[in-house]
């Protein structure tokens, strides 16, 4: 009798599930012409509301405002950003690949464009004829790329500097460092004045490369990382161990911070827009922290290129630009609908970002922002004299950045040597395939 | 008896449903990447064969070594206490609360039920040494002891420790409550009888308990030390393998070097070695217990 | 003598277990005070301060970007199928492999077993094209066979392990009355292990509930989408999370799994009764 109706009661059950779960589910919002409607499946790693999904997002909605006859339907599919590798692997795997994506690792890129999988965005733009991206970046992007035509288009030009605090500077008597040696000397004061001279997110590992990535340019010259990442260059060379020698002694002062190793970005911001620590290593992409209600200090901020080093080859000003995680598009699923969507966000996207985040992108803007004064800070400094860099990883297979950031904690904190470190990295690279 | 127990159509139908289920969706996706070991590249891009290429590279490999040794620490250190510990306060719950043991074991068992990266923020938190000194640092620098405060998951040293703390905690609720129904299982009649004869708590628990319970032992390690050998949401979430690779567990290698350094031959190697290790404790085990049963 | 001796132990019991309680609670109140606390009270304050106002703002925001509503439903189905399923499955396998006796017992065990022992990242690939090729891709049947296989290893081992504590002498006594191996499994085995199969279904739902990987891998349509995907949402670029949502999204997906294991730990008294009677 208990069997019964225990038995009764699961095959109930069971079939409720069961209708439940293979029910049909409404179908997105499908539009009055759903044969001139093109569905793009976008693989993002941020919300419908937030950074460049939101801009894509919007322009969308704007462009099937002024396109009601051949509206694109755009379905976001929101990935963290540290799965997105695993995620398009199983896709490609498949032969599955989203319609617009987002990534931001070279070497799928690579592989991507040799089996023929991204279309050539050169085509589009001539095809659309848009005239928002500068030569220069183009060709900044080919050579971040390593390709001879853009499969990419960018979503960002971020600079990357020291912001600082002016109210700290100007109450300890300081002035903005320009060589190397002023900087320590900064630092030095602070650290005796009881303040944190710099955070850094030093568990994140990649704002501890950057540091060094900034040092050895300014040592070893402009092409000094471009050289190493093709291999001309060993990272033992002496410009690279003078970077190295340079982040053991920043940690081994401490003036990066107590437990810099268990600092994460939000943090490391937050230690900086709450007048914690005076310095802070930060791209373009901060100014959307320092214009929110978290920043303190409003407009005392200020930014400055990283330090020439003494002896350097390095140029005064010179800024690591990048252009952001790249969105790429399916071959497969382009078309002329497409075409003209796209054309429409690349025409736009400058208005929008800037807009929206206030950000700075390679696709020029039609209107006058008032960009706000963080990024205004960006803009002049990049219309001063200098230069523009890569940083260290920006052409390393993942399995050898992996091993430099590692190793970037472990020389920071002291507890591996700088011959060890330049070591590791081009044991790494060799052991590629 | 043996006509009922031995009833084919009966264990047919018993056994089939789990093992067409598991032998579709677990083991042949397990022989298809077993498979893919023997290749280099990703699959659907440039998949090629590679012979026993990613098999000889094992022995190259340093991280993968050091991974293998975090993983081995780990595995004794948080395996044993989760073990012992589930063990230790469930006996502790049977003995010493007589009215609400399901509210006190309902309360141990929430850490279990919490998600992984809520409890490693919050421990993230306890360590905490910058901006403000969490939970543990305040108490060291409140006692004097303030030669301990340091950041702690920062720290090579003392990163492994601080992930191994953290898991003990989640987890062992879960060992709490598999000890515990194993406990309020074990038949009364056995203890009443020892009782009577004048045996002691301590005899009781040492010599009928313990030994009633080997089933539930063995079980309970088998399914730890398996987990234990698998982690990988902990890590991640606590120091990300750092500093360094002073917490790098070979599954996060496992799962770096498959997805992010597109070669997923190499890490479903990876996923091997992992299993023959699963696989070798399992067997010792086994044995372990076999040999004391004398079955 | 004895009993003040008795009162000591039993006082240290209190003591420890007390103990044991708060640092097993003190996490979910941080959780849920944190679910009030905005961004930079969050990053910059003490840990153990009070939030400066009991506001809800985080929980709207966490309902309306995480999706909630649709995720919660789907979330729901997911476990519940998979818990269903494992009881169907899983029960009479581990009856199967404890009690009764039939050739390939220890090869069916071993076979089973190496299922726990694989990190499931590496099936992800192998199992993605399976289910893209038969279209169980953004399916919910499709996650719940999957939540479903992956535990039979931990849920037969529990299972078998709590079946081998049932006395041979009872299942005889069955047998000698003139059961059926089904009655023998429906009357007498399944009342016993209530509790077990309880620990069990907890487990399951516990599993299927967090998990992110499979639901991840496996769902790309939002409307599929369960809620540990939702909590993705609140993540900003450059390692910038909306601490607040995401705390208030986590705290409204905990609250359903502790509910669930008061509930069933409920039952499991009841099925101890009923066996201790039996017994």
């Amino acid at each position: 009798m208990k069997l019964k109706k225990v038995t009764g009661s699961l095959i109930a059950a069971a079939a409720a599930v069961a209708l439940m779960a293979g029910g049909t589910v409404p179908v997105s919002a499908a539009k009055k012409d759903a044969g001139k409607e093109k569905t793009v499946h976008f693989l993002t790693a941020w919300n419908e509301d937030k950074d460049t999904t939101a801009v894509v997002k919007q322009l969308t909605e704007e462009y099937n405002a002024t396109n009601p006859e051949t509206p694109i339907n755009l379905e976001i599919e929101v990935v963290a950003q540290s799965d997105m590798n695993q995620k398009l692997s199983v896709l490609a795997a498949s032969n599955d690949l989203p319609d617009l994506f987002v990534t931001g690792t070279q070497e799928y890129i690579e592989k991507y464009v040799d089996q023929g999988i991204l279309k050539n965005i050169d085509d589009v733009i001539a095809e659309q004829g848009v005239t928002s991206i500068s030569d220069e970046d183009r060709q900044a992007i080919l050579n971040l790329t390593k390709l001879d035509a853009m499969y990419v288009m960018p979503t960002n030009k971020n600079i990357e500097g020291i912001w600082y605090n002016k109210q700290i500077f100007k109450d300890n008597g300081l002035d903005v460092p320009k060589t190397m040696d002023e900087f320590m000397d900064v630092c030095a004061k602070l650290s005796d004045a009881g303040i944190q001279p710099m955070a850094v997110a030093g568990k994140e590992q990649w704002p501890l490369t950057r540091l060094i990535g900034a040092y050895a340019t300014q040592a070893g010259g402009n092409d000094l990382l471009v050289k190493a990442n093709a291999g001309e260059v060993s990272w033992k060379d002496d410009a690279f161990l003078e970077a190295y020698k340079w982040i053991a002694e920043m940690g081994e002062k401490g003036y990066m911070g107590e437990g810099m190793t268990t600092v994460d970005s939000d943090t490391q911001n937050s230690l900086f827009t709450s007048g914690m620590a005076a310095m802070c290593y930060n791209g373009s992409w901060f100014t959307e922290s320092l214009s929110s209600d978290q920043n303190t200090l409003g407009e005392n901020v200020g930014f400055f290129a990283f330090p020439t080093v003494k002896d350097g080859k390095g140029t005064a000003n010179t800024y690591t630009t990048s252009y952001g995680m790249y969105m790429c598009v399916k071959n497969d699923s382009y078309d002329d609908a497409m075409g003209a969507w796209l054309g429409y966000i690349m025409k736009n996207f400058g208005n929008k970002g800037m807009e929206l985040h206030n950000w700075i992108t390679p696709y020029a803007t039609t209107e006058d922002f008032d960009m706000g004064y963080f990024t205004k800070l960006l803009s002049d400094a990049t219309e001063s004299e200098g230069a523009a860099s890569v940083w260290p990883e920006y052409a390393m297979p993942t399995s050898v950045q992996d091993v430099e950031y590692q190793g970037a904690q472990m020389v920071a904190l002291g507890q591996m040597s700088p011959e060890d470190y330049g070591t590791s990295i081009d044991d790494a690279w060799a052991m590629v395939q | 008896m043996n006509k009922v127990l031995g009833n084919k159509k009966a264990i047919a139908l018993f056994i089939l449903p789990a093992v067409i289920l598991f032998t579709c969706l677990v083991f042949i996706p397990l022989i298809w990447s077993f498979v893919y070991t023997f290749f280099s590249g990703q699959p659907g891009l440039d998949f090629k064969f590679a012979g026993m290429k990613n098999y000889a590279r094992i022995f190259a490999d340093k991280t993968l070594w050091v991974t293998v040794k975090n993983n081995l620490l780990y595995v004794v250190v948080v395996g044993g206490a989760q073990i012992i510990l589930g063990f230790l306060i469930a006996m502790l719950i049977n003995f010493g609360v007589k009215k609400h043991q399901n509210l006190v074991r309902t309360l141990l068992f929430v850490p279990v039920v919490l998600p992984g990266v809520a409890v490693a923020q919050m421990f993230i938190k306890i360590y905490a040494i910058t901006p403000q000194y969490g939970l543990l640092n305040s108490f060291f620098s409140a006692v004097g002891l303030d030669s301990l405060v340091k950041g702690w998951i920062g720290d090579p040293k003392t990163a492994m420790l601080a992930l191994i703390i953290m898991d003990i905690w989640k987890a062992v609720g879960m060992y709490i409550l598999v000890f515990y129904s194993g406990i309020i299982e074990l038949p009364e009649d056995s203890v009443e009888a020892a009782r009577i004869d004048g045996a002691t708590t301590w005899q009781i628990i040492t010599k009928i308990q313990i030994p009633q319970l080997k089933p539930v032992f063995r079980m309970a390690i088998v399914i730890c030390i398996t987990a234990c050998f698998k982690v990988y949401d902990s890590p991640v979430a606590l120091t990300g393998g750092g500093p360094g690779t002073t917490t790098m567990m070979p599954s996060m290698y496992m799962y770096n070097t498959a997805f992010n350094y597109a070669q997923f031959g190499y890490g479903s190697v990876l996923a091997v070695i992992i299993l023959i290790e699963c696989a070798i404790f399992t067997f010792v085990v086994g044995r372990i217990f076999k040999t004391k049963d004398g079955e | 003598m004895k009993d003040s001796r008795h009162i000591v132990s039993r006082s240290i019991s209190m003591i420890l277990i007390a103990v044991l309680l708060i640092a097993a609670i003190y996490p979910v109140l941080w959780l849920i005070l944190c679910t009030f606390k905005t961004q930079t009270e969050f990053t910059m304050n003490s840990a153990f301060s009070l939030p400066k106002s009991f506001n809800f703002e985080n929980y709207i925001k966490a309902w309306n970007t995480g999706n909630m509503g649709t995720s919660f439903v789907n979330s729901i189905i997911c476990t519940a199928g998979s818990m269903l399923l494992i009881v169907i499955t899983a029960v009479p396998l581990s009856f199967a492999l404890a009690k009764m006796k039939w050739k390939h017992r220890s090869n069916i065990n071993g076979y089973i077993l190496i299922g726990m022992m694989v990190p499931i990242q590496v099936a992800l690939i192998p199992l993605f094209t399976i289910y893209n090729k038969i279209g169980f891709t953004n399916s919910r049947i499709g996650l719940i066979l999957i939540y479903t296989a992956y535990s039979l290893p931990l849920s037969v081992t529990l299972l078998t392990g709590f079946f081998e504590s049932v006395p041979n002498e009872m299942i005889e006594a069955a047998v000698i009355d003139g059961c059926s191996i089904y009655q023998v499994v429906g009357k007498i085995v399944f009342p016993l292990m209530t509790n077990s199969i309880m620990t069990v279904l907890t487990l399951q739902f516990m599993s299927s509930w967090n998990d992110l990987i499979f639901s991840q891998t496996m769902i790309s349509k939002t409307e599929m989408q369960t809620i540990p995907t939702a909590l993705i949402m609140f993540n900003g670029s450059y390692g910038q999370v909306d601490w607040g949502p995401l705390f208030a999204a986590m705290a409204i997906a905990v609250v359903p799994t502790l509910v669930l294991y008061m509930f069933l730990s409920k039952f499991m008294i009841r099925g101890l009764t009923a066996g201790a009677i039996k017994g």
